[in-house]
């Protein structure tokens, strides 16, 4: 890739912004050489076990170390009593580092095995003897839990808004819509499984481990072990897909741990079992969710109420059900709206951050009810959805705060209902052959928040320092976790900067280098990072105005480099912090961070056609269209790989997945018996890029990648009820669940 | 690591001896050994005989007299698939179905056949073909009805230090295959129903029918084939019920039993509508026609 040596800064906006430029690992990733974190080795290194709960819910009478200690190879074996802080966070009900007194759930690590190889670490593992006195079991989040599993009860959280009147309004609808859904634990399953290395050397501990967090890990690391913070370095690249599964992960901890402890390297790798069982999950949630029209299709009232499984102990519980909370209305206008929820505990598998974060469950119940409803009407469901959309820079029904100019809900709509799966949806219904397949099509939509919200001070830092010989470096965050955003970061250095595209190198994820950027979470990378790195360039480029570097001018970059770095002005630094919204609207000034109400949202409407088998109940995909609002798209390439894989694991959620306990104890616990959809599973998907420009994101872009997860299930949901005239409440929509419903329908 | 020994006897007269040796030291001959990895392994069992590397072993199908093909158990199966040489269409089918490109590569109609599992893909095929298995062992070579061999979940009736080497199937004039599984690869059946039949006009005579993973083994089903004695909707309908008498399904992680009944009635009502299914298309062709 090259371009001319410099240019003017104004005149060549978008030469590598706009542009699928690959990731600088792609030919590693694809070729099998890249070397992951879980693939770091050392000579001399030892191997990490983890001894794990067999009870859901138990209290810890004993641990017997002897055994496993005895075992010729162990070097080190750690129980509660060996970590100097034993909590990851400062909550008290934030999770155990190892677990003391009480286990709280299948899984739930009780102790840590050091060895020479790793077959011993494991049979050591198993040799601790742990004497459990099992207590009754929170099997769900119902109000009638046997116990409390933590003082003051089961319940991690509650919020409840109101707007409008929401039972006068439904009261006087003309179609009122009730529908009570359930959405499952999803796994995320990242390819690659938690794991990496760490190293104890000069006082100082170094952790190569995912995660989306790398500050937060590190804060945890030092917390533990009561370090210095300047003492923890987590290095948390490259690593195999996250999808908010790194976001808490205890991994780093428990390497850090094991390296302090036996002032040894230390390589652990969790098997896919283990992750399964001890990993956090997306939360299952129950949302009962009523919408009111009038007979035209404006839409009343919104009122939605959900309640949560969090599982033993607070991680991202509460602020899964804020996002909740938010995204409560979708992307749609109404003077009426009302949420009310609960995330409560259970010993069900901690239920933690994943993609789209608390908005897929309650869209499925929203979508769905306004789905049902435009079939009540006997109206169009593209139409009853246009007729009520929120505008840009419109009021947010729930909290009234405005939203920004960059929504463009409507054009997401209307590009998906343009394509011809969506217009020519009934006379491919009528081809279908005699026989059990019956053929439908459904559409849905969905908004998300971007960043953190306002009033949390959500900030994203950059560095940057230029060499003598006119090489750039940057170092920015968030942390890549998979979705190749230094290279997109690199898009917007070069095109800020106009200099060289090859001069450029961003380094992301190392917490000893990048400045403290936050998580690779809420869709925030792209917008938030990338925006850091636009502002430190901008600082740098004008410097490079005032030396009149451009094009033309016969003042080259390498001169200026080697006079800046000459003279102290070769490193700059930029911040950018989250705007809040311009206007609060209903919410309390003093409760802003609680509520954390978004200005930029990003928007998708996807269109599914499909075919059900009413003799068996099951689904065959033909195609998924999907509209995307990212703003402008730095890199089309990924952005459409963002897509494309939002859909794949929407897919996954809707007919698949499907983390299953049996009082407490998981059934599904490996990738055998818990389906993702493979590569024949998933149908064409034809991703459509809407035109937009958020003017506070860098050049023109917003977050996208978990907006496009949230409006598959309920558009297959949707054209199963088109196909089938059963409308699927439940998820996954199993083959089982659709014969007993359409099996159903047949007997009334 | 401790683990097991790997031998891959190259003769079939030294597979046969070293898996009389092995099994007296309680060995375990694999063909494939696609389950292994998923079952892990008995930390006891102090050898594995794989018998997939015998370079006299016989062709993947070879067309005897009478109308037989007769079918390695040791070939991988897609070199079944691919052999010049024809094969009932259920088998076919069957293949077409089972697990992934990747596993097909490895995994073998014996090694089916000998892991006994109730969901087994290849073994309907066999018992609506009227398969017959050639057994060998150090005491020498013996045929058995497939029936015969299938004793319940993981379990066979071959003998100790026996190994399959071919299935013969009989001719019959039309048959199929049709998987019902939760996705569209590597899926375990949660039901699955092969059918033969020979037909003038709508009538059809010597119909079999085997179902899978809704009885302890892939079972026939007499009292369903009775009652199909055409191919019109009223008559697959009562065939559709009558199935029910034949199984005897259970509740387990994959499915209920009221399901299993259900879904399986759904397959037989299939059989009055030609599915893409039944032909062996599978989705990923169709995925790259759809528009």
């Amino acid at each position: 890739m090259t371009w001319p040596a410099t240019r003017p800064g104004a005149a060549v906006r978008s030469s590598a912004v706009g542009r699928s430029l690959p990731s600088e690992d792609s030919a590693a990733i694809v070729s099998g050489a890249l070397e992951y974190v879980t693939d770091r080795q050392v000579d001399g290194m030892l191997h990490g076990a983890v001894h794990r709960s067999p009870h859901p819910h138990a209290r810890i009478v004993d641990v017997d170390t002897s055994r496993a200690a005895a075992e010729p190879g162990v070097v080190a074996v750690l129980t509660a009593s060996d970590v100097p802080f034993n909590r990851l966070g400062s909550d008290p009900h934030n999770p155990p580092v190892l677990a003391g007194d009480v286990v709280r759930q299948v899984g739930e690590a009780v102790a840590l095995i050091a060895a020479v190889d790793f077959p011993t670490a494991r049979r050591a593992a198993a040799l601790v003897d742990v004497t459990y006195e099992p207590l009754p079991v929170v099997t769900g989040a119902d109000a009638d839990a046997p116990t409390s599993l933590h003082p003051g009860g089961n319940v991690a959280g509650t919020i409840a808004f109101e707007s409008g009147d929401v039972e006068a309004a439904l009261a006087d609808s003309a179609v009122v819509v009730d529908v009570d859904t359930t959405t499952s634990a999803q796994e995320h399953v990242a390819i690659e499984t938690p794991g990496g290395m760490a190293e104890w050397d000069l006082g100082k501990i170094t952790v190569w481990c995912g995660s989306q967090n790398p500050g937060l890990h590190r804060r945890f690391i030092a917390q533990a072990l009561q370090l210095p913070l300047d003492d923890v370095r987590l290095v948390s690249n490259p690593v195999g897909g996250a999808f908010g599964s790194r976001n808490d992960d205890p991994a780093p901890v428990y390497l850090a741990l094991l390296a302090w402890s036996t002032k040894r390297p230390i390589h652990l790798h969790l098997s896919r079992t283990e992750t399964i069982i001890a990993g956090p999950k997306r939360h299952p949630y129950r949302t009962r969710v009523r919408v009111g029209f009038d007979r035209s299709g404006s839409l009343r009232a919104i009122d939605s109420h959900a309640v949560a499984d969090t599982g033993p102990y607070v991680t991202a519980g509460r602020n899964v059900l804020k996002t909740s909370a938010e995204l409560s209305s979708g992307p749609y206008a109404t003077a009426n709206a009302r949420f009310d929820g609960t995330v409560r505990y259970s010993n069900n598998a901690n239920a933690g951050a994943f993609r789209g974060f608390g908005v897929p469950q309650v869209a499925f119940g929203l979508e769905t009810a306004i789905s049902a409803a435009a079939a009540e009407l006997g109206l169009d469901p593209v139409d009853v959805r246009r007729r009520n959309l929120l505008r840009p820079g419109g009021r947010h029904s729930l909290y009234g705060h405005t939203v920004s100019r960059s929504l463009r809900a409507l054009e997401t709509l209307d590009a998906a209902a343009a394509h011809p799966w969506w217009h020519e949806r009934d006379a491919w219904a009528a081809e279908s052959t005699p026989g059990p397949w019956r053929r439908g099509t459904g559409i849905a939509m969905a908004m998300k928040g971007v960043g953190m919200g306002s009033g949390k001070g959500d900030t994203a830092r950059a560095r940057l320092i230029v060499s003598a010989n006119g090489e750039v470096n940057i170092w920015a965050g968030p942390n890549h976790t998979g979705q190749a955003i230094a290279t997109a970061y690199r898009q917007v250095a070069a095109d800020t900067l106009a200099i060289d595209y090859d001069r450029i190198h961003v380094h992301v994820g190392d917490s000893e280098l990048v400045p403290e950027s936050g998580a690779t979470a809420a869709s925030r990378s792209m917008y938030a990072g990338g925006s850091a790195v636009q502002l430190v360039c901008r600082k740098l480029r004008a410097v490079l105005d005032e030396s009149a570097v451009v094009e033309g001018s016969g003042v080259s970059f390498d001169d200026v480099a080697a006079r800046l770095v000459a003279t102290g002005r070769a490193e700059y630094d930029a911040e950018f912090v989250l705007p809040d919204v311009e206007d609060i609207g209903r919410i309390p000034a003093d409760s802003l961070a609680d509520y954390a109400p978004h200005a930029v949202y990003g928007c998708s409407t996807q269109v599914v056609r499909l075919e059900v088998n009413v003799y068996t109940g099951e689904v065959r995909l033909h195609g998924v269209v999907c509209a995307v609002d990212a703003g402008v798209a730095v890199n089309p390439g990924t952005t459409v790989g963002q897509a494309e894989g939002g859909v794949a694991q929407g897919i996954g959620f809707a007919l698949f997945e499907e983390y299953r306990l049996d009082d407490g104890v998981p059934v599904t616990t490996s990738l055998e018996n818990y389906l993702i959809p493979t590569a024949v599973d998933v149908p064409p998907i034809e991703t459509i890029l809407v035109s937009g420009h958020e003017e506070t994101g860098p050049f023109g872009a917003k977050g996208m990648s978990e907006v496009v997860v949230v409006p598959t299930a309920p558009a297959i949901a949707a054209a199963i009820g088109t196909a089938t005239g059963f409308w699927p409440r439940q998820l996954p929509m199993t083959p089982e669940r659709l014969r007993a419903g359409l099996a159903a329908l047949e007997a009334a | 690591m401790i683990g097991p020994t790997l031998s891959r006897p190259r003769l079939v007269r030294a597979a046969t001896t070293q898996l009389a040796d092995a099994l007296c030291a309680r060995g375990r001959p694999v063909a494939g050994a696609t389950d292994l990895l998923i079952h892990g392994l008995d930390t006891a069992t102090p050898e594995l005989v794989d018998l997939t590397a015998m370079s006299d072993a016989r062709p993947p199908v070879e067309q005897l007299s009478g109308g037989v093909t007769r079918v390695s158990a040791t070939a991988p199966i897609s070199a079944i698939a691919r052999a010049p040489v024809p094969i009932p269409a259920a088998l076919a089918q069957a293949i077409a179905q089972f697990a992934s490109p990747q596993i097909r590569n490895r995994a073998t109609l014996g090694g089916n056949i000998a892991n006994a599992s109730p969901a087994a893909d290849l073994v309907p095929p066999l018992v609506v073909t009227d398969a017959v298995l050639g057994l060998r062992s150090a005491d020498g070579a013996r045929s058995v009805p497939i029936s015969d061999v299938l004793a319940g979940p993981g379990r066979t009736t071959l003998r100790a230090g026996e190994w399959i080497d071919y299935v013969d199937l009989h001719p019959v004039e039309h048959s199929g295959f049709r998987k019902l599984g939760y996705r569209r690869a590597l899926a375990i059946a949660v039901v699955s129903l092969a059918w033969s039949w020979s037909a003038t006009g709508t009538r059809l005579r010597d119909v079999r029918l085997a179902a899978g993973a809704v009885a302890p083994t892939v079972v026939r089903c007499p009292h369903a084939e009775a009652a199909l004695t055409e191919l019109t909707p009223a008559v697959v309908a009562t065939a559709a019920t009558a199935i029910h008498q034949d199984i005897a399904p259970i509740d387990d992680l994959r499915a209920h039993a009221w399901y299993r009944r259900d879904a399986l009635s759904g397959l037989v009502r299939e059989l009055a509508a030609p599915t893409e299914e039944q032909t062996g298309t599978q989705l990923s062709e169709r995925n790259t026609t759809a528009s």
